[in-house]
């Protein structure tokens, strides 16, 4: 995959130039396997391992950038019209930082019930099956245009080699390869019913995806679905019918987290392997729907004008937390055999995102907080 | 006075057997008088050819002019005399007749004697033992495996877990028809050599020190440098004390023994599912000396790079000693470090041969450049 060490450079501040960049990058095993262009417009072509699903995206790899040469990344802060801003954390990595969704406090409202139509939203979001969809994030705009992307926008992407659509489609490819989470954007008004629901298909309903392609379902498949017919295949691809269109006015952007099992099934039994469902078939974050949601939403209304619809909806079916790790410093010297002292392994932790407290005595015990889109991090 | 085939009236045994011998008597004499390769061309066609040969008139005039009573006896003698002429036909050969024997057996002693070929050995053979020999004399025993493996033992038991997107890294090919049994049970051709591991800690307690050749196969189109077919080396050393510094000094070793005291090693992190932390090693390209350039030309083999990756590598994932916790390996009591590298692609490199599927055609004109 591409990854411009431009925009890199966005979210850490650093000192070295693109080739060292790629060598440092490579050598603690964010592969850079090839260069090209020149100057701002240099692309790095990677290899990322199926197990870094983290740095499949320039915040990413900027945090590993961070870690290596010891520097501060930098917070990415959606900005939003105060109105419907939602009070949210400081960006990606603030994993043992708090969640709240609203000024009202909502989270216990979003935990108890699976419906967000007791929040004041202007759609409803019914999640059936909370096992495979613990959480679906949702932002709201109306009175917006369509337009191209700005320059800056569609050039960034074009270096990626995406193809630039429209200011809100582009919106979401660009917070993709930002901080690594899929969206997607509805038209609103051809949402049947003006509302939404994630639910197992019934056997014979069709779906027509954003690739033109009349696809068959059953009862196997996960979709998002309005009042009467699926909108989305869930993780993989959109719905053709329902997609954004220069007529489009009022937006629904849609952002959630899930089950990587059932995601990769539908990948494969329907031979449609996307950007997404690569992402959320290893573990996207669990913590930056609304981020996502938010980050889109003011991309949208910076090129196409409009206004949010209240808050952001969070409907949260099933809290994914990660059990703290136990990390002794006496298996770090069993297993890797030199002496690597805390202190170092703590900086490096940290820088990572990683939040360590010690436990007992000295140096020689901490519990790790594992941030929320390093599903499998293992350490010893 | 030529042969021919008299006609019978007598068929006694007495007249059969002078008749025979008769004949008998006759083709000796004629096969001794074969001078050239046309004259034995002629004798040949005289007496065997199928339409008017001897024989056949033999055939035509003794046994079917025979009355009734005589046949089964005149059969059985036409063919003994036919096994005899034929014999005695086929052993005729150019200057048989007497005094041309000698000339005819003379042997030029000066000539070289005739030359038996002997075998070689295949280059991926031999670059397989040479890397095995280097493991032995470290204290190594060799395992093998099956090539035809189940699902377990490739991908489960190596922590690759049931639908996980880290099997598709492999390419497997797999038995076709297995869809009855469950996953775990299914065939499939081994993708890699690590599958033996887990069969060989099953069998044996810790410490173990192996290492393990075999043929493993992947769903790759043949070219220059693929084949579906190719061969693994596979290392495993697990005992109480084994830790990442003993893997990188192992392998700087094994490379400075197969490749020259001159070579350098580097380790850069990579993943693999059933080892944590895992690395891939890189050599010194042995081509260019480690500079990317041969004279002023870019050095194709390590792609400019001045490095040559050879294998992966890694601390056994503790996931992985769990399926063998029973016998002895608690991974809170042993660690271990495992690795696999490519044989034929490290014969490519070290034979200087550019197209990998010269390994496996069976042309012996390209294999009998290594005897």
């Amino acid at each position: 995959m591409k990854l411009s060490p431009q925009w890199i450079r966005d979210y850490v501040g650093l000192t070295v130039d693109d080739r060292r960049l790629a060598e440092d990058l490579t050598n603690v095993g964010i592969s850079v396997e090839g260069i090209s262009g020149a100057g701002a417009d240099t692309v790095f072509e990677m290899e990322i391992g199926t197990n870094r699903p983290d740095a499949m995206n320039h915040y990413g790899v900027a945090r590993e950038a961070a870690a290596i040469y010891d520097l501060a990344l930098k917070a990415i802060e959606p900005k939003l019209p105060s109105a419907a801003k939602a009070a949210s954390d400081s960006g990606p990595d603030g994993a043992a930082g708090s969640r709240t969704l609203s000024k009202r406090g909502a989270p216990d409202a979003a935990l108890k019930g699976r419906s967000s139509t007791d929040l004041d939203s202007a759609f409803p979001i019914t999640v059936e099956e909370p096992q495979l969809c613990p959480r679906f994030s949702a932002r709201v705009i109306r009175n917006t245009h369509i337009k191209p992307s700005p320059e800056k926008i569609a050039h960034r992407l074009q270096l990626l080699d995406q193809r630039p659509i429209s200011n809100a489609v582009d919106a979401t490819n660009y917070v993709l390869w930002q901080i690594g989470k899929p969206t997607h954007v509805f038209d609103a008004d051809l949402l049947e019913g003006g509302q939404i629901i994630v639910r197992k298909a019934r056997d014979g309903e069709t779906l027509k995806t954003l690739d033109g392609v009349e696809r068959k379902l059953t009862s196997e498949d996960l979709v998002v679905c309005d009042a009467k017919k699926p909108v989305g295949l869930a993780g993989v691809m959109g719905g053709y019918d329902t997609m954004i269109t220069e007529k489009t006015r009022n937006i629904v952007i849609e952002s959630a987290w899930w089950d990587p099992g059932i995601v990769r099934k539908m990948s494969k039994r329907h031979a449609l392997h996307t950007d997404a469902s690569h992402r959320f078939e290893r573990g996207a974050d669990f913590e930056s729907t609304v981020l996502s949601c938010d980050l889109v939403a003011q991309m949208i209304l910076e090129s196409g004008g409009g206004d949010l619809v209240g808050d952001a909806v969070d409907v949260v079916s099933k809290k994914m937390d990660q059990a703290p790790v136990l990390l002794l410093v006496s298996e770090v010297e069993r297993i890797l055999g030199r002496g690597l002292d805390a202190g170092l392994i703590f900086r490096l932790l940290k820088r990572l995102g990683f939040t360590l407290i010690p436990e007992g005595q000295g140096d020689a015990r901490f519990r790790v907080h594992i941030r929320r889109d390093r599903p499998t991090a293992w350490l010893r | 006075m030529a042969y021919s085939v008299p006609k019978l009236t007598d068929y006694s045994a007495a007249a059969l057997e002078k008749a025979a011998s008769e004949c008998i008597g006759a083709c000796t004499a004629e096969s001794a008088e074969v001078r050239s390769d046309a004259d034995l061309k002629a004798f040949r066609d005289r007496w065997m050819a199928r339409k008017n040969g001897i024989l056949t008139q033999i055939n035509d005039q003794w046994l079917k002019g025979a009355p009734k009573e005589a046949k089964r006896e005149a059969g059985m003698r036409v063919n003994e005399l036919k096994a005899r002429i034929t014999e005695l036909v086929e052993a005729a050969h150019v200057g048989a007749g007497a005094g041309d024997s000698l000339e005819a057996e003379r042997v030029d002693i000066t000539l070289p004697g005739v030359r038996r070929a002997i075998g070689a050995e295949h280059p991926v053979v031999k670059t397989s033992n040479e890397i095995v020999s280097v493991f032995q004399k470290l204290g190594y025993s060799v395992a093998e495996g099956p090539v035809v493996e189940t699902d377990y033992y490739n991908f489960e038991a190596l922590n690759f877990p049931p639908n996980h997107p880290a099997r598709d890294t492999q390419d497997t090919l797999f038995i076709a028809g297995q869809q009855s049994k469950p996953q775990r049970e299914r065939l499939l051709l081994r993708t890699h050599t690590s599958p033996v591991q887990i069969r060989t800690m099953e069998k044996m307690r810790p410490p173990i020190r192996i290492v393990i050749p075999g043929t493993v196969h992947r769903n790759d189109p043949p070219d220059a440098s693929h084949s579906p077919m190719f061969h693994q080396i596979e290392g495993l050393a697990v005992d109480t004390n084994i830790t990442f510094g003993d893997l990188k000094g192992t392998l700087d070793h094994a490379m400075k023994a197969l490749f020259g005291s001159s070579v350098k090693t580097h380790f850069r992190p990579s993943f693999f599912p059933f080892t944590e932390p895992s690395a891939e090693l890189y050599v010194t390209c042995f081509i260019c000396g480690g500079s990317g350039k041969r004279g002023s030309d870019p050095c194709r083999p390590c792609k400019q790079t001045g490095w040559i990756e050879v294998l992966g590598c890694g601390m056994v994932d503790p996931n992985v000693f769990e399926f063998v916790k029973d016998n002895g390996y608690d991974p809170k009591k042993v660690s271990g470090f495992a690795f696999g590298m490519g044989v034929d692609r490290l014969a490519l490199l070290k034979y200087g041969v550019d197209d990998l599927q010269y390994f496996f055609q069976g042309d012996v004109r390209f294999l009998e450049q290594f005897g």
